[in-house]
């Protein structure tokens, strides 16, 4: 029982650090076909963000909120300025973007220096049935779903979500309907940098905060979001946190956590090489394999009856 | 109402219209007719504004617009219905109504306006429309433009893969909505029994310029037919 819920614990942390870590790379890829190289970088800004908000004396929240603002903020100019000259674009985007990422971390180097003032961690733990739990990593789990579903219906039920959902289909028929997909693709960037933002502000709870503190998380939130694909932002997510974060616990728990992230990053190549559109699309080819294989054998069966 | 002027335009390697002049008139059905590949889907997309020329100018309700992109012209007032149907194959059938409400500048109809129109629309409100039939699909792409009330619509071989039945009734529908509404329409065709249901006028599309203006009714005869379209 106790291995069970053990194993709950960890995987339910895992999924929350891979959904955290990619969900606004995965949203502006979805998006618009273009990997932000930058990602990382957006997390810093925005954990920067928090320490200096913290150290000018706002609340804990408050001060996220100001990472968050400046992740943002940055995003919409990045977008203005670069990146609406390179959607659908996938290798300059790549290059533009992987630039965008060297000229913030050096220049946060350069103007800020190798470090800033922690946050404070108000989390402690609580103890159930013998066992420690962290109230923080509770909390991204928690948080990690909820910014999932927040998502969910903000595609599903508003005007917003219609019109992204159209135009990350078919651009230019959106655009032949009315939409104003620039806006929406603007949009979209600037949610997946505030989204970043958030992440980095919420993971520098708990780490130290330096000019390259994005790197410990973006391997990671490009394992997902290549996974994911870009059919369906939120259910590509889900599918992909859910069975990466499966296999990674997995192999954590039976061996170590270097085979863990090593079994991880092979299914995710696995996955790929079966279905280079993603996770959702080899879902769809194991459905279609799984019911060819049934009429099959019901057509066999059917002959075979009328043979006898 | 739609005014076009010695306009050029094609793909990067293509050039395909060329010095290309044409009007049509407010509360005008007018068929445009041309073999294969001659243009007329490119006519299209230029009119709503996918494709820039590369000269000349385009008026519509007697705007400049040749500088704005499709979403204004859509705004403006032009419903699209594409060669192909352009349906957003993921979402369902409902929402691929509500993307219709952007189009022109006065309030959208309710999406009862469409149901009633088409009534497989509303039985399959929830359905994902990429699983819908192709005729299926091209009602809903000619309701979902009407949603937004055009004042121009602009339809791109609507009686492609259509069985003969649902094509009389869009030529139905063209004649109804222009006569109670005066709905302006360019209807692109190769299909002469919707021509002469319902145009006012054909206007021949040859070497990207518009060579000839007739009557629907001479498309019966089967020469200037064999000229005209790619039968
Ligand atoms: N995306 C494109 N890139 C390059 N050339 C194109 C493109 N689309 C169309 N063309 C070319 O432009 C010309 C006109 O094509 P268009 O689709 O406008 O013809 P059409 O009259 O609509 O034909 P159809 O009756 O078959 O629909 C053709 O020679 C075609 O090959
Ligand atoms: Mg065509």
């Amino acid at each position: 029982m106790g291995d069970i819920i053990s194993f709950a614990y960890q995987y339910a942390d895992s999924f929350a650090l891979l959904a955290l870590s990619s969900i606004g790379l995965v949203i502006i890829f979805g998006m618009m076909g273009v990997i932000n190289m930058a990602h990382g970088e957006f997390m810093m800004i925005g954990a920067f963000g928090a320490s200096f908000g913290f150290q000018w004396g706002l609340p804990l929240s408050l001060a996220i909120v100001t990472g968050v603002f400046a992740a943002t903020a940055i995003g919409l100019l990045l977008e203005r300025l670069v990146i609406r000259k390179l959607y659908g674009r996938l290798l300059y985007s790549l290059v533009a973007t992987w630039g965008i990422s060297l000229v913030l971390s050096q220049g946060a180097l350069v103007l800020i220096g190798p470090s800033v003032p922690s946050l404070p961690n108000p989390f402690g733990t609580v103890s159930v049935g013998g066992m420690n739990f962290s109230v923080y990593r509770l909390f991204l789990v928690a948080l990690a779903i909820a910014l999932i579903v927040t998502l969910w219906a903000l595609m599903r039920f508003t005007n917003f979500g219609l019109h992204a959902r159209a135009t990350m289909t078919e651009p230019d028929m959106a655009e032949a309907l009315g939409v104003r997909t620039t806006r929406i693709y603007m949009v979209t960037f600037g949610l997946g940098a505030a989204l970043a933002g958030f992440a980095g502000a919420i993971f520098g709870l708990s780490a130290q905060i330096q000019p390259t503190f994005g790197a410990a998380y973006t391997p990671i939130a490009f394992i997902v979001v290549v996974v994911a694909g870009s059919r369906n932002i939120i259910a590509g997510l889900l599918a992909s946190a859910l069975v990466l974060a499966l296999v990674k616990t997995s192999f954590t728990v039976g061996f170590n956590i270097l085979t863990g992230y090593v079994a991880m990053l092979v299914t995710a190549l696995i996955i790929i090489r079966l279905s280079p559109t993603g996770i959702l699309d080899l879902i769809g080819k194991l459905k279609a394999l799984a019911s060819q294989h049934r009429s099959s054998t019901a057509g066999t069966s059917a002959e075979e009856t009328k043979n006898a | 109402m739609l005014t076009l002027t010695s306009v050029y335009a094609g793909y990067d390697s293509t050039p395909v219209l060329h010095d290309l002049t044409f009007e049509v008139r407010r509360g005008e059905i007018a068929a445009f007719i041309g073999r294969n590949g001659v243009g007329k889907t490119t006519l299209a997309r230029t009119v709503i504004g996918l494709i820039k020329p590369t000269q000349g100018s385009i008026l519509f309700a007697d705007e400049d617009v040749t500088g704005q992109p499709a979403r204004s012209r859509a705004r403006k007032g032009v419903g699209y219905v594409p060669q192909g149907r352009g349906i957003f194959g993921d979402l369902t059938v409902e929402d691929n109504l509500k993307l219709g409400r952007t189009i022109g500048p006065l309030a959208p109809r309710p999406l009862e306006y469409a149901y009633d129109m088409f009534p497989i629309l509303g039985e399959r409100r929830s359905q994902i429309a990429g699983t819908m039939s192709g005729g299926q699909q091209q009602q809903l792409a000619i309701a979902r433009a009407l949603i937004g009330q055009p004042d121009l619509l602009l339809l791109d071989e609507p009686s492609d893969g259509i069985q003969p039945n649902i094509v009389e009734q869009i030529g139905e529908l063209c004649t109804k909505l222009n006569r109670d509404e005066g709905l302006t329409i360019c209807l692109i065709e190769q299909n002469v029994d919707l021509i002469t249901s319902c145009a006012h006028r054909c206007l021949l599309l040859e070497k990207g310029q518009i060579t000839q203006r007739f009557s629907p009714d001479k498309l019966q005869d089967p020469e200037v037919a064999r000229m005209a379209l790619a039968i």
